[in-house]
Order: structure tokens, then sequence, then C-alpha cells
């Protein structure tokens, strides 16, 4: 056993908060925002598409292959998909919202609830599975797990859904509206207690998460109550600029009431530069996000934030200089637009560096989502099986997996996004691994999936016949294995896809003769089901390696 | 009479009346402590209260009840039902399952657990609480988890291993607790019992692994690979360890109230180590501490979202205990609750409570020193909205306590782990079984006060640290007035109030292993 204990108290250990990690990898990149100007082949193609969407298929691939950088970046931040209104799939006892049509805007009755949630999460993972190729439901989420609300302490389905719109509706947007927009937003004001933030006695759950979580974030601490960017006086005095708003029952609309609103002036700290907020009635929320946003560490804040997001968790003093803070000058410069920061971004020489490809954890739905998508898997068009599809075979596959569309863990989000030093390893654990496994070998060892109102399936050979020549096995398990996962494989490897594609003790040759003989004959009902059977086999392997976690 | 109750007679005595009283070691009573588990055998419950436990709330300080009214009234339990520990102290009645422990001589209390420059922040103060870090420092790693890479280096290379065939920890929940991280990987497994409440893992076949690729993803994958394997050997001895330990013995379990999301994970552990699991960190958490509005239903109520969350862990901790008590585990287990922080004096109009600095703090089992530790924090009769409470143990000074006293961490390894010396509080059975009686005010002179430009402090060091600081009415650390090393004798010093305004304060003296908390006002 080895005798070398890690000396705990070493100065790499502790570290003084704010400290930016340096690289501890001898190779180093130092390729920032500055423009790809490389080739642009298979793998950019694919390395985009993996992470700015729930997962391509393999035409997607091959479209995005053919276009330029530029086309392709452009392609992927064109969101324009209508909103689909949650429907009322199944409650046969809602008292305003007939089966079949949505309830988004009705009542809600003594037990509309809880069926009505399952319907929103239903059709927002519908939405993520049926995505274009572009970058808008990824966003949305992004938006999500930062502006958090758990729809289970919202307990309005109404107001949730009017949430979830307006987090979808600016995901590509402007950050200073979205953030006006969430801080009266009736989801927001019941979740964090603003209906609750009185002049005379503040609530100030919002006023300290507006700060810490969704703009400027907290500094180290450098004197009692001193987190640099913001003080703990400077709380108190955002809450009381925030009093007055509150959240109206029957509607998703909010309004502020000039008796509830404290009318003094708001003394900020030496870190807003000594400002002085005075009363405005209901516009003084906009001057505080004004002069939050104005800090250029708001603009760190959220580049580093997108960062972990799209590229990698970790960031070091170079990406730090050489990506993150290009970005927030970006986004400073075009007044908090994202758009242009996300088009630098996925155009970038550091975002195609073969260093940043692959080494992102898909988070559970990421995980879920990519099987369907990535199989071309087709859920069913009528809405009863639409919904219990999307539910059983989406959501609670993914809420298994501890991450649940509408309630993350916290007001932080997901601790994937925001965990030292595990960051995106958190997706995968004891916990989660098993029930990735389950869903993997359930997807490609069932031929056809059954449930309520639908059924399911996924077509291997139109997969297998999408490569370059499916009856060469080798071609075969590099091309689909390329496809699916994100890093080169070794010989090892891709000889262990082989054998579970083709027993080893076969030659080569019997899967070209396998191959032919369906081509010639797919009604060969035991040579095609050979194959079937051959080719989910294949797939399965390719799903359980622990490539497949990765994009 | 029983042991038990012997202990418990003369731990209630010495507390209150005797004072100091201490047994030497080797007296007849403590003979049987020679029988105790072995180190190593013994395991350590952890209770995370997610969110900031309203402290106040949940120990009373019935000697305060005036006072605490003023500033609380919209939310403050009745004076009349609080559990009453001792006349001056007492417990939220949804703690029933608590005060049974007391009164067996299981429960030993900590008031106003803290650090010196709160933070209040969820996400930080919980990763101070879990590293065991002053509050300016990021550590990343988690106090348990260097324990337990010291006694497992080369964890998890050739894990697990006929020595180890248990995980190190358990985590209930999607991940392993920042508490159980070590320097590089969670030393540990996280678990979620199914919907029956078993454990059943499913068996991965992952293969094709080979050199991987010395970039990112590379690391990524090698992370996966061992979380796959890992989750694959431990799974097995997991299942059939919880087979055998499913019949439970307490009727408890069952007595328990209606969605206690608490109690089957306590459950679960009370299986495993009844099915006799090696492992001796076991981690839950409840979450919804975060009582920022309706922790009670209406001013005047008991009843509300604080009280059906003190009902829980009671609940499940009074259960587990006899659990253990019936299994003849009693004496190999220890339990600690903890929660990041606690909440402000003043409540809010919404009968709620923001985000606070100091909170009690219970440790549990027969091993247990049985009592309240400390004295009850002060509550100025004019309380505003920013008021705190200041420290009055180092939370740090219960882990390195526990770490010495339960799991017999050698002094060169405690440093180590616990990243510095820290004081010694008596909390596990040694060589004394009742609490040691805290600093009397005779031992504390503090004069004048109210004080100028000065003041002057008179007061009885121990051998060992001392530690002397100024606190504001925010419960932060202003002023550090003595640090260094005292020998058993009385000391005087005057120290200056130079850039503290006129107010009312707090000096916090910390001698060997006794601490005072004395208000003091400044007039300038």
């Amino acid at each position: 056993m080895e005798n070398t204990l890690l000396d705990f108290t070493a100065k790499e250990h502790i570290v003084p908060e704010g400290t930016i990690p340096q690289r501890t990898n001898g190779a180093l990149i130092d390729a920032g925002l500055e423009k790809y100007t490389g080739k642009w082949d298979r793998n950019t193609a694919a390395h985009l598409l993996k992470r700015a969407t729930f997962g391509p298929k393999m035409k997607d691939i091959s479209d995005f292959e053919k276009m330029t950088l530029d086309s392709a970046v452009d392609m992927i931040l064109t969101f324009d998909e209508p909103l689909e209104l949650p429907l009322n799939y199944n409650d046969n006892t809602d008292p305003y919202a007939k089966v079949g049509e949505t309830w988004v805007g009705l009542p809600s009755g003594p037990n509309t609830l809880n069926p009505r949630l399952n319907s929103f999460a239903a059709r927002w993972f519908g939405n993520i599975v049926g995505a274009g190729n572009n970058v808008g439901e990824k966003m949305t989420l992004f938006w999500h797990n930062h502006f958090v609300t758990q729809m289970l302490t919202v307990r309005d389905e109404n107001y949730t859904f009017d949430y979830y719109k307006v987090l979808r509706e600016n995901a590509l947007g402007n950050f200073e509206i979205l953030t006006e927009k969430m801080t009266t937003n009736a989801a927001m004001l019941r979740y964090l207690n603003g209906n609750e933030n009185v002049v005379g006695r503040p609530n100030e759950n919002f006023a300290r998460e507006l700060m810490e979580l969704f703009t400027i974030g907290k500094g180290p601490l450098i004197g009692p109550g001193n987190y640099t960017n913001y003080t703990e006086d400077d709380v108190l005095a955002a809450a009381k600029v925030l009093t007055g708003w509150r959240a109206l029952r029957d509607t998703t609309e909010s309004k502020y009431f000039s008796q509830l609103h404290d009318k003094t002036n708001k003394q900020f700290s030496s870190a807003f530069g000594n400002k002085v907020i005075k009363n405005k009635e209901g516009d003084e929320y906009k001057e505080l996000i004004s002069m939050i946003l104005s800090q250029d560490e708001t603009a760190l804040f959220m580049c580093r934030k997108l960062y972990r997001w799209f590229v990698y968790y970790e960031i070091d003093t170079q990406t730090e200089n050489n990506v993150i803070k290009p970005m927030a000058d970006l986004l400073r410069k075009n007044n908090y637009e994202v758009k242009p920061v996300l088009k630098a971004l996925f155009s970038s020489a550091h975002f195609y560096d073969n260093w940043n490809v692959g080494c992102v954890i898909k988070s559970p739905l990421d995980f879920v989502a990519s099987i369907y998508r990535n199989l071309e898997m087709k859920f069913p068009q009528n809405y009863v099986g639409q919904y219990s599809a999307w539910l059983s075979l989406g959501f609670q596959y993914v809420a298994i997996q501890e991450m649940i569309l509408g309630e993350p863990p916290s007001v932080s989000g997901w601790p994937a996004m925001y965990q030292a030093p595990g960051y995106h390893r958190f997706w995968v654990s004891s916990v989660s691994a098993p029930y990735r496994a389950v869903l993997a070998d359930y997807v490609a060892g069932t031929p056809v999936i059954e449930g309520r109102g639908f059924s399911i399936s996924f077509d291997a050979f139109q997969l297998a016949k999408q490569t370059s020549n499916p009856q060469d096995i080798s071609t075969l398990v590099k091309e689909l294995s390329e496809f699916l996962l994100p890093v080169e494989l070794t010989e090892i490897q891709l000889k262990y896809l082989r054998n579970n594609l083709l027993p080893e003790e076969y030659d080569d040759y019997y899967w070209a003769i396998f191959w032919t003989t369906y081509e010639a004959d797919p009604s060969n009902v035991e040579n095609t089901n050979l194959i079937n059977s051959l080719l989910r086999t294949f797939i399965r392997a390719c799903m359980n390696i622990a490539e497949y976690h990765l994009v | 009479m029983k042991r038990r109750d012997f202990i418990r007679t003369t731990g209630l005595t010495s507390a209150v009346m005797l004072g100091g009283m201490q047994l030497a070691k080797g007296a007849p009573i403590f003979d049987q402590f020679a029988q105790l588990a072995k180190a190593e055998d013994r395991k350590l419950i952890l209770i995370f209260l997610n969110g900031g436990n309203d402290g106040l709330n949940t120990v009373i300080p019935l000697d305060q009840y005036g006072n605490l009214f003023n500033a609380r009234q919209n939310i403050l339990v009745p004076e009349n039902l609080v559990l009453k520990l001792r006349d001056d102290v007492g417990l939220n009645p949804a703690l029933s399952g608590m005060k049974e422990l007391y009164d067996e001589g299981k429960l030993h209390v900590l008031q106003s657990v803290g650090y010196p420059q709160p933070n209040f922040s969820h996400f930080r103060s919980t990763d101070i609480w879990t590293s065991a870090s002053d509050s300016d420092k990021v550590v990343t790693s988690g106090w348990i988890g260097r324990e337990l890479y010291t006694k497992h280096p080369t964890y998890p290379t050739n894990y697990p291993n006929p020595n180890n065939l248990d995980p190190l920890s358990i985590t209930y929940g999607p991940y392993v607790s920042p508490t159980c991280q070590g320097p590089a990987i969670g030393m540990g497994m996280a678990i979620t019992p199914n919907n029956e409440g078993k454990i059943d893992i499913y068996n991965i076949k992952s293969g094709g692994t080979d050199t991987a690729p010395n970039t990112p993803a590379g690391n990524e994958i090698e992370y996966i690979r061992q979380i796959i394997n890992q989750t694959q050997l431990y799974g097995d001895t997991l299942e059939s360890t919880f087979e055998k330990g499913e019949k439970l013995k307490s009727s408890k379990w069952s007595k328990a109230g209606n969605n206690n999301r608490l109690i089957g994970q306590l459950e679960v552990t009370a299986k495993l180590i009844a099915g006799g699991s090696k492992t001796r960190i076991f981690v839950h958490s409840l979450g919804g501490f975060d009582t920022h509005a309706n922790q009670v239903q209406q001013e005047g109520d008991v009843e509300g979202s604080h009280f059906e969350l003190l009902r829980m862990v009671s609940e499940s901790v009074a259960a587990f205990q006899d659990e253990m008590k019936l299994q003849n585990m009693e004496d190999n287990v220890v339990g600690m609750t903890f929660s990041e922080f606690g909440r402000r004096i003043l409540s809010n109009a919404s009968n709620g409570t923001d985000h606070g600095s100091a909170a009690p703090l219970f440790v549990f089992g027969s091993r247990v020193i049985p009592g309240v530790q400390g004295d009850n924090p002060n509550i100025p009769s004019s309380v505003t909205v920013q008021d705190n409470l200041p420290m009055q143990f180092d939370f740090r000074s219960v882990y390195y306590s526990l770490l010495k006293d339960w799991f017999e961490v050698e002094d060169k390894d405690l440093d180590n782990i616990m990243l510095g010396k820290h004081q010694h509080l008596n909390i596990i059975q040694k060589s004394q079984s009742s609490v040691e009686s805290n600093y009397t005010p005779k031992d504390l002179d503090v004069f004048p006060n109210p004080m100028n430009g000065s003041g002057n402090l008179k007061f009885k060091a121990e051998a060992g640290m001392t530690f002397i600081s100024i606190y504001n009415n925010r419960g932060q650390e202003v002023k550090k007035v003595f640090e260094g090393q005292t020998i058993s004798s009385n000391k005087e010093l005057s120290f200056d109030t130079n850039g503290l305004n006129s107010g009312s304060y707090h000096i916090r003296v910390q001698t060997g292993n006794k601490q005072i908390v004395r208000p003091i006002q400044i007039v300038k």
C-alpha cells in the first residue's frame, strides 16, 4: 500500500475563494474565441449538432457536413418552432378542460394540478425529442436551470406553463429583458416569496437569489457580510426595491401595489458605486436589474455558465482569458443579447479544438432524448399515445435519474452545473448508471415497445442502410460507432463492438452473406430476424459503453 | 439500577447542579467502556437538514422567551407546549422522539453551532459545512471523504476486496454526498431505494474498455467506467446484506406518521446494519428547511411546514435508535444532524424566517454524553431584521471531537483531515459521562460594560489554545482580541474597540474545551 498520504493542508488543496484553477494537464490549448479556420467536415458538423441539440440523426450530420461553418451556425441559432399548448390527454374529471383540448388559460379544479403538470411535463419532453436542428430547446433548459422555479412548490399549472413559455420565447433573446420578466413572473413571485415581500418586513429570498444565482454571482467573502460583488446590505436594499409585486389569482399576470412598496431611498454598497435607488414605484426593479447588469462581473458570470453548459465544466486561467472574457465583452457590447455570444462560441477555434470534443457528460435528459433521436424512433401522432409515450418513455426515465423537468432539486438548479469539483460527473452515479442501462437495453432489446395507446420501435435496418457499405462489417461498425460515440475508438474497442454484432467465431464474410441475403429478399423471415437481432445487440453494446454517456 | 439510568441521573445532576464534576478514568462504572466496539466497527449516521433549519424554533431558550416572543411572535411555539429538557431550555413539540432519547440519556444537544464569518448562501454554506473549510477558503474534498481517504489511500483501485466488501460510505440520493468527497473522487456510493423501499441494482453489461485518450474526454471516460464497475461490484454485496437484515424489530417504524420523507432512508440503513454491513458512514438528507414563508399555518399555530419537518426527523431518529437497541448494535452507532445555517431571529411578515447563522445541532446514540452543551443564546430585547446569533461552538470542533473520540483517529491524521487543530469537545463518552459545566459567570469578568475605547477581561484560562473575539449583532466575528497558547491560570487582558461603532456586541471566549459568549455594549 502506498504510504504517501496527500497533505490536505497543502495549498493546492485549500485555495482562497474565487481562485481560478490552473491547468493540471500538460496539454494546453490556447485556442480562444477567434473564429475556427480549420476544415469543416463530418466531425465538426457532428460536434456542433451533438452539443447544441439533444442528439442528431445520421442524416442531420450528413446535411450539416455539406454546409459551411457560418450556415451551419446560422441554422443552429434559428429557433422558430411554435409552442404547442399542452393538452388534457386523459383526465375525464377535469371540470374545465375537455379531453383532447388544452387546459392552458382555464381555471383549476380541485384535482387538476397533477394531471395537468403531467401533461405539461410530457409536452415539454415532446418538444425536446421532436425539436429541429437548433439550440432552442437546449437554451430553454439552460434558462430553466438558471431562473429556477419548482413546479411542485409553485403549485399552479398555469403559472408554471407561463413561466416555461417566457423562458422558451426568450431562449435566444435578451438577458436583461428575460431577467425583468422573471422578476415579476407569477411563478417566480410565488416560488421565491416575492408575494410576501412587503414594506416594513421584507422577504429577501428573491433579492438574494437574484444577485447570487441569477445575475452577478457571489465573489469571495472579503469582510463580514461582503461577498465582493455585493453585500448583505445590498441584498436587503434590493429586497426593498422589489417590494410591492404580487402574482394575481386566476390569471398568470402579476401586479404592482403601491401601498406594499417601500418608498425609501435604497442605498447600495461600493460594489455598485454607492448607488442610491429612489422610489420609482412599479418601474424601480428595472433600475435595480440595470444596475446589476452594468457590472462586468454579471456578464462574466453568465458566460461561465454558458460555457459550462456547452463546452466543459473546467474553466482555467487560459479559458477565462481567451474565451470567457471575450464572450463577456460581446455580451455587454450587444446589450445582453445572447445570440451574438452563442454565434461566436459555436464558431470559435476553442469550441472545435479536439481537446474539447466528447468531454461533456450527457444529462439524463440528453441521454434519454439522444437515444430516441439518434435511433430515429417516431413517437405517435395521436395525442393519447403521444402523451403517454412522452411520459412513460421520456419524462419518467429522466426523472428516475433524478432530473425532473419543471422541478430542479433547488433554486440553484442541478448540481452538475455548479458543484465543484465533480460538475457534470454528478450526472453519472451508482444511482443513474443502472437506469441508463435499463433504458438502453429496453430500447435495443424490444422489437416493438407498446404502451397505452402507442407502439414504437427503432428500425435497425434503416440505421444500417445509412452507412456507406452496410455489407462490410468493419465499415458498418466503424461508421455507426462514429455516429453514436463522440471519440475515436481503439482497435480493441472496435473489435469488441464487432464481436457484439457477429460472434467472434464467425468470420466477417458471414455478415456480408446475411446482409446481401436480406437485400435480395427481406421477406426471408429467418434471415431478417437474425440480422435484426444482431444489429440490436450491437447497438445495445454501443449504448452501454462509457463513451455513449458523452457528447 | 440499569447502567443507562445511572448515567442519565449523573448526567443530569452534574450538568445542572454540581458544576464541572469529572469522573476519573477507570472508575468502576466505566470498566465496561473497555468493551466498546472497536473503532473500525463504529458507524456514524449523518442527517443533513437541507435548506437551513430554524434553530430557535427547534431548541427553544425558555429563559429568553419574552424577547423571542417580541421578535417572532407569529411563528414561535407557545411556551406551554415546549417539551422541556430543563427549566431554561426545551424542544419543539414535534420533537417528542428526540425528547424520549433525551430522557433515556441518548441525546446530546449543542447550542449555537456555526462559524466565525457566516455566509448566507445555501450553496456556499453547505460547501463550508461539508468540506469543513474556513469560510473564505475553498476545499473541494469533504471532511469524511478525507477521513476515508486516510484509511483507504488507494481507493478505488482493487476495491471492493475481501477486507472491504461494503461501500466505504453510503449516501441516499442521486450522488455521493460532498461530505464524502475525497481529494479525487467520491469515497463511497450513492443509492436510492426502489418503490418498495428495497435495494435492487440493475446489472449493467458494459464492456469494450481500452486505454482512454489523454484528453478531458478521456478523463470522463475513465470516471464513467469506474462508476459502472463499482456499481456492479458493490451492488451484489449491498443487495445480499439488505436481504439479510430486512426483517426489522422495532414497532416504531410503522407508528411513524404519513409522508415522512426521511424515514425510508434510515430504514434502509437499519436493514443494512442489521444485515452486517461494514459501511461506517451513512449520509441521509431531508430537504425543505428553507422556510421563508408559512413555517406555521397561521400565527399562534404550532403545526406547519417546520413542525412537519421536525416531526419527520424525530420519528425517524427514534425508530432508528430503537432498532439499533433491538439489534444489539446500539453501542456501535452515533448519529448527528446538521444544517447549512440557522435562521434569522426576527421572523418575516409571511410567517417565515430568512437565512441566519448559528443553530443547535443534535448528536444521538447510547454512547453520547447526555445533556445540553453550551448556554442559551442571548436574544436582544429589540431585534432588527439583520440581527443574528454569534456562534458558540465552531462546527469543526464537533467534527474534530467525533473523529477523535468516536473513530479514534490518531492525532497526526486528525489535524490533517480537519485542516488544522480544533477545539476538543466532550460529546462522546470517554472518561466522563456528563456534559461538562461551562464557564459560570464568575469565571469571566468584562468591564466596564458598557465600554468606550477599551475594555478589560479577567478570565480563568484553561491549558490549551485560547481564542477571544468580538462578534457584532449580525453574528459576524469583527475583531480578534486574543489568540494563543495558555496555561491553566487566571488571566487578565485589556483590548481596544478601535474600528467598532457604538452598539451591541458579543464577546466570545474559547479556552481549552470551554467557551462562553457574553453580550457587551460599546458606547462611543
